[in-house]
């Protein structure tokens, strides 16, 4: 097994931690569980960014319906007023809140890797979802978010190791403080 | 003009940056990448504060940082990197840019105030 269950088990739980990172303080009374599949039927598309090292590819996507209902819990999330909020905005903002949920991956995987490169996000159609499947995976892990208010979200977690992969994270029992500029 | 300019590829984060230190009483002009906050910098070189994501497309911000100072000649202008980034090696790439700061997202507006204040010599 070039990935080890840790290290699967970890990926999984650095996702769940990054997706609450991601969605904000004001969201944490959400629930996120690891799902069989993801139930596409209602999205519409997918924000995906990549992790990529020497030895590994992390690919993280947000799942999402371009709709109402969706606008106006990303507009919450971001500080904006949905009536306000037009069509590039609205990618914008889930784009930023998948970039912090895998921004905040790839500094974990940062204790354990070296020479690490995030990407920057990009929109799919939700009719890719089906090829992270087909690209060469060691781990694909999908996951439902429950939001306050009943809006459901997924996420999916695809990992490939290009040599073993093994190691041991959990997440930090004093929450690391951002925001602070850190002079040099 | 302009005296702090937000550089970043999303509109949520200019938005977001920019807003709080438009009501905080600066001046802010917006760059959407790298290579568009260069030339903001060639046209008004009265900017004093730069605030600058990492990974963005085109032009990233420690790259930007770079020729800000061997293409621009500017060295006066404060840069404040603003990203999700935050390995050793970046940060001293950063620093033999000459960039003044590092901050990791999410962006924390007051505590973050006085510091700028500072940099742009308000």
């Amino acid at each position: 097994m070039t990935l080890s269950q840790r290290a699967r088990d970890s990926l999984d739980s650095m996702m769940i931690a990054g997706l609450r990172q991601g969605m904000g303080p004001q969201h944490s009374e959400m629930q996120i569980r690891t799902v069989p599949a993801v139930e596409q039927d209602s999205l519409t598309h997918m924000a995906v960014l990549s992790i990529a090292s020497y030895s590994f590819r992390v690919i993280a996507a947000l799942h999402f319906a371009h709709d109402a209902r969706t606008r106006a819990w990303i507009a919450g999330v971001v500080g904006q007023d949905e009536r306000e909020m037009g069509p590039q905005p609205f990618i914008d903002a889930i784009c930023e809140v998948g970039n912090m949920c895998c921004g905040a991956m790839n500094r974990e995987l940062g204790a354990f890797y070296d020479c690490l490169g995030l990407s920057t996000p990009q929109i799919l159609d939700i009719r890719s979802l089906p090829h992270m499947a087909q690209i060469g995976t060691d781990h694909l892990q999908h996951f439902r978010i429950d939001m306050p208010g009943g809006l459901p979200l997924h996420a999916t977690l695809c990992a490939r190791a290009y040599t073993p992969m093994d190691f041991h994270w959990k997440p930090p029992e004093v929450e690391q403080v951002a925001g602070e500029l850190e002079f040099f | 003009m302009a005296n702090i300019l937000v550089v970043d590829d999303s509109s949520t984060v200019r938005n977001e940056v920019g807003g709080f230190l438009g009501k905080n009483g600066f001046d802010v002009a917006f760059a959407v990448d790298g290579r568009d906050g260069l030339t903001q910098l060639q046209q008004d070189p009265r900017i004093k504060l730069v605030v600058c994501d990492v990974n963005m497309p085109h032009m990233d911000g420690l790259t930007m940082a770079e020729k800000v100072r061997s293409e621009l000649r500017n060295s006066g202008v404060n840069i404040v990197m603003l990203t999700t980034e935050n390995s050793p090696a970046m940060k001293e790439r950063g620093k033999a840019a000459g960039i003044r700061g590092w901050i990791v997202k999410p962006f924390n507006g007051p505590a973050v105030l006085g510091s700028f204040q500072k940099l742009v010599g308000a």
